[in-house]
């Protein structure tokens, strides 16, 4: 659906050229994202068919536009921020493996966050079935894994909290912040060195023995 | 902080929906066996403090430049796999949204 399909209706406040020109630009699509309504001093209020867009000021990011698809719930919040349930995961390939994880409840809460695995491809979580339940899985082999990482004054210390994983189901957006009862994992890991040598491999089958 | 004493097998009741149990007693240690509802997380109280400090410590204010930060990073094998955008995040929002 274009953006000229989801205008339900809109009315004209002032300059008929400024609306013109604005609704030429919707038809173009070169506005890249609209607010649910827009007014403007001498312009156009414009209702949009679809759901909201939740508009977040952050920090960080400036005002940032997310579509409700794109907003992550972590069931109970993280530890220590509970109540702060909405986010959203920025990803810029060329930050690759770190990511934002952006609290929309909060604007001024972000977390750098990384897939665990591509540091410690030995790293496995055991969880129960009933831990999992509040985001609606089974297994975890089913879930998708992130990690929080914490940033000192020396990046080369950077460390990961690999004893309280963010555990997503990707397919329902819902996630939760794990207490693993695993006491080889800390909350504090090394990313670039002293990599223990069982979280380094991959896990060895019996053939490989 | 409410003090009781209990004898093995005898329980606490908190609220209407939350047993704690003395299953067993060996020496120092204590087992204490809690039945809650689902929806009630429990957990060893160092651990989730652990966890909770260091939450927030990650979430200190400061930004940090990632592009910077991807550049130290020595080669990674499975660096591949990261490439792939989890579950369709968003991209750097590099639109303001209108006012």
């Amino acid at each position: 659906m274009n953006l000229t399909d989801r205008i339900t209706s809109y009315g004209w406040y002032g300059t008929e050229l400024f609306c013109e020109r604005f609704l030429a630009g919707v038809r173009e699509q070169s506005i890249p994202s609209l607010p649910l309504r827009m007014r403007c001093k001498r312009g156009l209020m414009i209702t949009m068919a679809d759901q909201e867009q939740i508009v977040v000021r952050t920090s960080r990011f400036g005002d940032i536009a997310v579509e409700p698809s794109e907003v992550i719930t972590i069931v109970g919040g993280l530890l220590g921020f509970s109540g702060l349930n909405r986010f959203v995961l920025i990803n810029n390939p060329e930050q690759a493996p770190f990511m934002w994880f952006q609290c929309l409840d909060d604007g001024d809460l972000a977390f750098v966050v990384v897939d665990p695995f591509v540091f410690f491809p030995g790293y496995k979580i055991h969880a129960k079935r009933e831990d999992l339940e509040p985001i609606g899985l089974n297994s975890v082999k089913e879930a998708t894994i992130l990690t929080i990482v914490t940033i000192p004054l020396n990046p080369q210390d950077m460390t990961t909290n690999l004893r309280g994983p963010l555990v997503f189901n990707v397919e329902s957006r819902l996630g939760k912040q794990m207490v693993l009862i695993d006491d080889r994992y800390h909350t504090k890991h090394y990313l670039l060195h002293d990599i223990p040598e069982e979280l380094a491999g991959a896990s060895r089958t019996a053939s490989e023995a | 902080m409410l003090v009781l004493s209990r004898k093995l097998d005898e329980s606490i009741i908190i609220g209407d929906d939350v047993v704690v149990t003395i299953v067993d007693i060996r020496g120092e240690q204590v087992k204490i066996g809690i039945s809650a509802p689902k929806h009630v997380s429990i957990h060893r109280k160092e651990v989730y403090e652990a966890i909770q400090e260091e939450n927030r410590a990650a979430a200190a204010p400061q930004t940090h430049d990632l592009q910077q930060l991807s550049k130290i990073l020595p080669a990674l094998p499975a660096m591949k796999h990261a490439k792939q955008t989890p579950f369709g995040s968003k991209a750097a929002p590099a639109q303001q949204a209108k006012r």
